[in-house]
């Protein structure tokens, strides 16, 4: 059997002012591990949409959310990177949040979870990442992350 | 043949699957129970000694994938901190910069920790068990905790 931790390398990833972006992937398949800790999470959530996408070491919620699923952030002082130096735009009021809004989770400074907002009426919804499982569109506090804070942000030019 | 072999890990697994962040598994692991079952059961000695074993090759399984991590929480529930700073120096067989960060976290978090054990004389009067073993003063023991999860 393979490694579960391979070999990781990263890919040139850039802030739009330029600021290098630290990031890493693993190109791994998915051991028969990963695939049991999925199918136990899409038997925890039934509510939530599970996209038909595997599990995989390529990339995390944060890769899903700023890096067009190419590779994996971990730090969160990256993410605070990106935020700033793409200038998003926070958004203080649910009430006014768009379906292509960002939305963090926040527990103790750490990102712990990030994702897309999909629908915001009846309730807010989220495509997200659950870690190395798989894809899943859930309500936004329907998930394994019971974060202290949520932060939304948009880009808006 | 790990130390950790009668240990459910899975809420340990759990954690690490669904882990964006290093900092979020090492939250979920220090809350887990079962690791300070394990801190409990076992030495700082030995649970060193099972975590160079553990970082020697590339883990073929989840299992083998948390078991490092499991073993450093468990370390770091260690009323000293010895053992955990000796885990710092450990040459790892495989590259995981998630454990090397996790370690380095652990060791400028750790606050000294203590374990007693204190006796407190129960009133017979108010006591709410009796025995017939037992004097008029009873006596029971009772551990402390050594430190709560941050």
């Amino acid at each position: 059997m393979p490694p579960l931790i391979g070999q990781r390398t990263s890919i040139n990833l850039e802030t739009r002012r330029g600021t290098p972006i630290q990031n890493s992937f693993d190109e791994t398949p998915p051991t028969p591990g990963n695939i049991f800790q999925c199918t136990a999470l899409k038997r925890q959530y039934i509510a939530a949409l599970h996209r038909p996408t595997n599990a995989s070491n390529i990339y995390n919620c944060h890769g899903l959310t700023f890096a067009c699923r190419r590779t994996g952030i971990t730090d969160y002082r990256e993410l605070r990177r990106i935020i700033a130096d793409d200038t998003y735009q926070k958004i203080d009021h649910p009430k006014d949040l768009f379906p292509g809004d960002i939305v963090l989770y926040i527990q103790q400074g750490d990102l712990t979870h990030s994702g897309v907002i999909t629908e915001v009426s009846p309730i807010l919804r989220v495509l997200s990442k659950w870690g190395w499982c798989h894809e899943v569109v859930h309500a936004i506090s329907d998930c394994p992350y019971i974060p202290a804070t949520y932060e939304f942000w948009r880009i808006v030019s | 043949m790990s130390i950790l072999d009668k240990f459910d890990l899975q809420n340990a697994m759990y954690a690490f699957a669904v882990a964006n962040t290093p900092l979020f598994l090492l939250r979920k692991l220090q809350e887990d129970s079962c690791i300070r079952d394990i801190a409990e059961n076992f030495t700082g000695e030995e649970l060193l000694a099972a975590f160079k074993e553990a970082v020697q090759k590339p883990p073929e399984d989840t299992r083998a994938s948390i078991t490092p991590y499991v073993l450093l929480v468990a370390l770091y529930w260690q009323p000293q901190v010895t053992y955990l700073r000796k885990a710092m120096d450990v040459e790892l067989g495989y590259q995981d910069a998630w454990l090397s960060y996790c370690i380095r976290v652990l060791l400028a978090t750790y606050k000294p920790g203590t374990k007693q054990t204190v006796e407190i004389k129960l009133n017979p009067a108010i006591s709410t068990t009796s025995s017939a073993t037992t004097s008029s003063a009873t006596t029971r023991q009772f551990v402390l905790p050594q430190k709560v999860a941050k």
